[in-house]
Order: structure tokens, then sequence, then C-alpha cells
């Protein structure tokens, strides 16, 4: 009835504003979206409400009331409606889940109730109130950048993306099959987790004791084949001394697999994932093995890890965690060997969505058997192309920048690199 | 494997020294047969003495020679006295100027003219290795192209050849040629348009010592 009533106070006024302003779609309007449609066309052709007698000509049949409530109180009335009108068919499917999976069921709600709750307001901020604000950050910026970067433990790339946001930080690293893009982001993990904070690190194809042993290896250089394999190499010693000092630290590095999360990943649950461990950064070892819960049916993989990046970049913005992800490239993302290229932004596997949402984005490329090729194809605040060469020696964790004319640094500064890398090196004499 | 500066580097040996790793990826890259990595070591005949030493002075200023886009026929008509090892002596030493900042890229390659034109007409199944060489020619700093006039060339090696050494000629490359034939006997061998190229456009030096194999 609602409806009606606010159809028939347009067309007596003659004003489409109660319509305009409250933000009111063809979906408030149940049993009477033909009408709806019907004003706003007119309004969008003609530039004004259509009168009684046009409307009548189009809809005989429609009985139109005279209308003393005040716009509040059907506004308000029509809100309520709407939202009976959407919450049912929801609750009717969360009642049939209820029967056979009570955690499928209430993370079915969640994920759905905060679609259908109406945003009766805009939002915005006024950045020119909100200067002294920014000024202010700007300062904390500059004074204590540790509160709002984590370096990379890579320096050389720090240099180019000035590390790692802490907030509204989408991070993704990719690359063909087998060219290190897991134990980068395990290293960029076990970097945070040193310089003192929680992270966070979801591995759908490792173990956490597999995880586990990649840590050991790149924070103390421990054979990973080694420690894997229980052979005699490791001293038994030192691993046992390196243990203890570990224990004593009480900030986490949590792994978690499909397993711990009934093997469904959503970000809902990566959310309460995050509370749960009190993480500050987040890392998901193949956004691929993530559900979508936004999925309707017809959906494709591309929509689906479109809405999946949407969603982890919206996560980093509420959580104010970074969130650190390995995409693959397809076959397109094959690149020629011997030469110092990574895959293009074109190449990430099934979504252009991740590229566009996204705030930094690594492309790997192992050349040759430990040289690793890196180039920053996107970042939102800083330039892109910079390319960097490092040595890895993947038994002992170790990435060793090695310095070339092509790196993205300043020819100066790649100059003084050389320079002193060459220099490193003395001959008693010439062998060529 | 050995490393080229064992026992003159004052660094301690390890599998992650840059320096062999740049080296290694250059050699590797650069087609050379693995028993050629490591400089022959040559003393001259007396008539040879001073292409030994013009050779000595262009290999101590490699870097600008291959810089300046600069190239060299050395030729003799007779064999094993050092051509083909003078050659690649220039280019290992080569890789041992640039190898700093080098970034494990492809710096010059080492071709067989009569082994690259033969692999080059197996259309089926070319060899990878021989169309990655195709690839990097036009524009790799230095070539070092083997035993040039030595075959036969038909229609076809003629214009594989020219089209090479002319397109590393517009780059503005280095082209280091060895062969067996002076400038009559080039024309004839390669015509006059490739012989220009390879006699004229060269900074020629000969060797007329023995056999020495």
């Amino acid at each position: 009835m609602v409806a009606l009533q606010i159809i028939s106070k347009v067309l007596s006024t003659s004003d489409n504003s109660i319509i305009e302003d409250n933000l009111l779609s063809e979906e408030y309007f149940v049993g009477y979206e033909a009408e709806y449609e019907f004003i706003q066309d007119h309004l969008r052709q003609y530039g004004n409400v259509p009168d009684k007698a046009t409307f009548l000509a189009k809809f005989p049949e429609t009985e139109l009331v005279e209308v003393t409530e005040s716009d509040q109180y059907l506004i308000d009335t029509v809100r309520e409606e709407y939202l009976y009108y959407k919450s049912v068919p929801i609750i009717q499917r969360a009642a049939e889940l209820l029967k056979t999976d009570s955690n499928a069921a209430a993370e079915y709600l969640v994920s759905e109730m905060k679609n259908i709750q109406p945003s009766y307001r805009l939002g915005g901020i006024d950045i020119i109130a909100q200067a002294e604000t920014r000024f202010e950050q700007f300062l904390e910026r500059k004074e204590h950048p540790e509160q709002w970067f984590f370096t990379s433990g890579f320096a050389e790339l720090d240099e180019l993306i000035h590390g790692i946001q802490r907030k509204e930080e989408l991070f993704v690293i990719f690359a063909r099959t087998n060219q290190g893009k897991s134990w980068i982001l395990a290293k960029m993990c076990e970097h945070i987790w040193k310089i003192g904070f929680n992270v966070g690190y979801i591995s759908p194809e490792m173990s956490a004791e597999s995880i586990g042993y990649r840590f050991d290896t790149l924070y103390e250089g421990f054979s990973n084949n080694g420690l894997v394999w229980g052979k005699d190499e490791i001293d038994e010693d030192s691993y046992r001394e390196y243990i203890e000092e570990l224990k004593k630290n009480d900030h986490k590095f949590v792994v978690s697999t499909p397993l711990d999360f009934d093997k469904k990943i959503t970000v809902t649950k990566i959310r309460n994932w995050i509370k749960q461990f009190k993480l500050d950064a987040v890392a998901i070892d193949g956004i691929t093995y993530l559900s979508d819960e936004r999925y309707k049916r017809g959906d494709n993989k591309t929509t689906s890890l479109t809405n999946i990046s949407e969603d982890l970049m919206e996560l980093s913005i509420e959580m104010n965690v970074p969130v650190l992800v390995v995409v693959q490239a397809n076959r397109s993302g094959v690149v020629e060997k011997g030469t110092n290229d990574t895959p293009e932004l074109e190449s990430i596997r099934d979504s252009d969505g991740i590229a566009h949402n996204a705030s930094k984005i690594l492309s790997i490329h192992q050349k040759e058997h430990g040289i690793l090729n890196m180039t920053v194809k996107k970042q939102r605040n800083g330039p892109v192309g910079g390319k960097l060469t490092y040595n890895w020696d993947i038994n002992v964790g170790e990435f060793q920048f090695v310095p070339s004319y092509d790196d993205a640094e300043a020819p100066e500064v790649t100059e003084r690199k050389v320079d002193e890398m060459k220099k490193k090196y003395v001959d008693k004499e010439d062998v060529f | 494997m050995k490393c080229w500066y064992q026992g003159v580097c004052n660094q301690e040996c390890s599998e992650s020294c840059i320096r062999y790793l740049e080296m290694t990826s250059m050699m590797e890259q650069s087609g050379l047969p693995q028993s050629r990595w490591f400089p022959d070591t040559l003393s001259p005949d007396e008539c040879d003495y001073d292409a030994f030493c013009r050779l000595a002075d262009i290999k101590d200023d490699v870097e600008n020679y291959v810089e300046n886009a600069k190239n060299l026929y050395l030729y003799s008509d007779r064999t094993g006295n050092g051509k083909t090892s003078w050659a690649i002596k220039l280019l290992l030493r080569y890789f041992d100027r640039v190898w700093a900042g080098n970034g494990f890229k492809c710096r010059g390659v080492f071709v067989h003219v009569p082994t690259f034109l033969s692999e080059s007409k197996n259309f089926e199944a070319m060899k990878p290795e021989i169309v990655r060489l195709k690839e990097v020619l036009p524009n790799v700093d230095v070539v070092v192209w083997d035993d040039i006039a030595s075959t036969h060339l038909s229609n076809y090696d003629h214009s594989q050849l020219i089209t090479f050494i002319d397109q590393r000629t517009l780059n503005q490359k280095s082209n280091i040629y060895t062969g067996n034939l002076k400038q009559a006997g080039i024309e004839k061998a390669l015509g006059a348009r490739l012989a220009s190229r390879v006699w004229n456009a060269s900074e020629r030096i000969e060797l007329r010592g023995r056999d020495k194999r």
C-alpha cells in the first residue's frame, strides 16, 4: 500500500524528490514496478513527472489515493517493507541450511544480510574540512613510518614501493608455476613477523609444519631439505637452541589450512580469523582457493575472482591489515627463456578484476635456476616498471640482490652499487 | 664446475658468488662449447708477433672496442694458428669486463658459421638454440662469426648472413670474423655485398704462423 501512496503523492505534487532524495529504486515498489518505471522514464525523457491523465491512460486499473501522511512516515514504512521482502527468502534459505549445517547457515546469513541492508545516506568526506587531519597523518607518516608501512624484507624493493602499507593494501605477487612466488610471500611474512608483528598465513597447499620449516630456513638459514628430510647436515643442538629462542617470542605467525576454515575459505571467515588472532598482516598463498560469498548462479570464475579481490581490498581497509596474495599467471605469462622479462598484467589467470583491485602488483620470473627477476607492475602511489634481480638460494632461503644496469634505481645509484660489487673482487692477475 | 678465477680471486668460493653466476650465465648464453670456456695460452711464431701485439691491444680495450661497434676480420690461409682461439679470447675478456651489473643478460655469442647455416635450414625441427640465436643475433653486443667463408654459400645462406650482418651494422653492434680468405677470395666466396661488409668494414689482422694443433 505504501508504494501506491508514494506514487500517488509524486503524481499529485508533480514532484519526484521523495523518490530521488531517499534513493528509492524499483525494488521498493513491489507490485508497482511498471508504474514506478513509467514515471521515471517519463521524467528522464520529458523532464517532468507525468500528469494524472497521462498516467491513468497508461494504467487505467491503478486507483490513485489521497495521501495525507508525512514524507517521513512513507519513507520509514517503505524501507521497512523493502527489508521484509528482501529478508524473507534469505531467512528461508538459512532455515533450510540450518537443518543440515548450522555453520553454513550462519555464514550465509552474515554474508547476505549485509548486502540487503539499504544505504539511506550517501557517504563521503569533505577533503577540505578534513585537511588538518590529513596534515597530521602526514606528520605521523614522516615521524613514525613503521606505524604506516611494513618493510618487505627486500630492501631494494622497498626503495621502489616504499614497503607494504598497513592498510588499504592488496599486494599481489604473481608468476607462472614453480617460479618462487610462495617463497617470496613466506619471506615477506617472516620479515613482518621478525620486526614484531602478528602474521596470518593461509596455506591451501602446504601443511603448517611445512610452512614452519620454510620459516626456520628463512629466519635462520637452516637447509630446507635438511629440515624436511631430517638429514644429518642439520646440527641438532643448533636447531634445538634456535627453537628454544624462538619460543620466547610472544607474537604470532599463524598458519591455517583450508581444514581450519571448514574447507571453505571466505572473506568473512578471514575477517573473524584476523580478529581471533589479532593479526597485523594476512597472506594468502593462492587467491583461487577462496570462495566468493557474493556468488550468484551463472557467475563465472572471472566474476568470482573480481568479487573476492574487491572484498579483500575492503577487508584491508576495514581491518587495517595489508592482504598479501599469490596469484597464478596463465600460459600467456610464459616468459621467453633467456630474457629478463616478467609476466604482464594481462597474464593474470582468470581475472582482470584482480589487477584492478590490487594496490600493488609484483611480477616474478625465475630466469634460470636461482636467478629471480621481479618487476613492479602496479602501484597506486608510485612508478611502475621497476626491475630488480635477486640470486635466490632456495635451500637456505637467502635472497641476494644483484645490482644491474637494468634496475629501476637512479643510474648513479646503480653505478655506485655495481662499483662496490666490482671492488669486492680483487684478482692477483688477469685470467682472460 | 671450476671457477675461472679460482686461485687468483680474493673472495671465498661459494655457489652464490655473483661473479661466478654472471660469468656462467654469459657463457651458457654465448653458445660456446664448454670445452672453450677457458682461454687457451697462445704463443706467437715470430712472423705473428706484430699481429699478436695488435690483438693484445684490442683485448686490453675490448669494452670500448665493442661499445664503439668496431669489427675485426682475423684471417689466415693456414689452419690451427690461433684465429678461433683469439676470437674466443676476446669474447671471454669482454665477459670478464662486463659481468658486474650485467643482470644475467646475453652479451656475446659464438657462431660457427657453417654449422649455423646448416642448422638454419632444418625448418621442420629447428633446434631451440638456433631459434634463440636468431633472436639475439641482431642486438647482442658482440658476435664471433667463426669460419665465415669456409663453405660455399647457397642463395639462402647468403640471405641469412647478410640479413643478420646488416641488422647488426644498423644497430651499431660489433663483430669478430674469422676466415681463411683474403679480399679476392672472400669476394668470390661471399659475394661483393657481404664481402664488403666483412672485409672493408673491419680492422683486418692476418696470422701467418704454422699449424700448432
